[in-house]
């Protein structure tokens, strides 16, 4: 009686690899899903360079990120807005988020600054002084 | 014969072995290339503006100083033949490493001066923000932006006659 129990176990033990190997494939492939769907956020751009910048995780809290395309239009959460839309938006994020929201630009390094300075401009409008620049390290670049 | 034996069993064990070890490589393997990222890390740079005041307005939130006492550094970057040219109060310079030398100079000097940064419409963003990232890195205190009323409009600054 004793030597079916113990085969019956060793089937059971045999099972749990192939298992084990699914689990291990789903959880990277959750973790890679959404590590891209993190960065479909971050537009690809040529960043200016600087040396004096700051860890970006060193500031938390609520932002809004604003892309300028080498050609001076504005992309905002994905999607191409206009000057008016922007500070449409802007002006609705002051009001939802307080003026401690901070306003990151990152422009291209070929952008005229006559695209870059109305977004600082629209800011200091609505009463926003944190505005930031996303910026590249030279030793990252080159 | 007994020998023989034995070592043909010892390489049936060692290819059963094989295919886990081979599995959870490959496993690894994908993992770190998919978690390594290949985007270049973004820095922020916090920026500040100073919204110029009209001629004939007062500034109320900073009352005027002495001109003489602590005049403004002027950074002025100019866009001609395509070149961008650097220029401290009406000085020019010749390259953005001068201007960099120039600013280290004037902030051992006097720190405290207030630098305003008055790019050209057509400067690139990447000069402007180089020349902003060389007066923070000269150790001044406060480097601004100057923000003209209306875009494009040649601004009157406060040492322009």
């Amino acid at each position: 009686m004793r030597v079916p129990t113990v085969s019956k176990r060793g089937d059971v033990n045999f099972n749990m690899t192939p298992m084990i190997d699914v689990v291990f494939l789903l959880i990277i492939f959750f973790l890679v899903s959404s590590h891209l769907a993190t960065r479909e956020a971050h537009m690809p751009l040529p960043l200016p360079v600087a040396d004096t910048g700051l860890d970006p995780y060193d500031q938390a809290g609520p932002r809004i990120t604003v892309n300028v395309l080498s050609d001076g239009s504005l992309m905002v959460a994905g999607r191409p807005v206009s000057r008016e839309g922007f500070e449409r938006q802007l002006a609705d994020r002051r009001a939802q988020m307080g003026p401690d929201v901070e306003v990151r630009i990152r422009g291209d390094r070929g952008t005229a600054y006559r695209f870059v300075e109305p977004i600082m401009r629209s800011c200091v409008q609505q009463g926003i002084w944190n505005v930031t620049f996303a910026v590249f390290r030279p030793e990252d670049v080159r | 014969m007994p020998r023989i034996r034995r070592v043909s069993q010892d390489r049936r064990d060692l290819d059963v072995k094989l295919t886990p070890m081979i599995d959870v490589v490959f496993l690894l393997l994908v993992f770190f290339l998919w978690t390594a990222s290949f985007q270049i890390v973004e820095r922020t740079l916090p920026g500040s503006l100073a919204e110029e005041t009209p001629p004939g307005e007062v500034d109320l939130l900073d009352p005027p100083l002495p001109e003489d006492d602590f005049d403004n550094v002027v950074v002025r970057l100019r866009w001609i033949d395509e070149q961008v040219q650097w220029q401290i109060n009406e000085v020019v310079l010749e390259s953005g490493q001068a201007l960099r030398d120039r600013l280290a100079l004037i902030a051992e000097i006097q720190p405290e001066a207030p630098v305003v940064l008055h790019p050209d419409p057509d400067v690139p963003l990447g000069p402007v923000i180089d020349a902003y990232d060389a007066s923070r890195w000269a150790g001044f205190d406060e480097v601004q932006f100057a923000a003209s009323q209306e875009t494009g409009s040649s601004a009157r600054l406060p040492g322009d006659v």
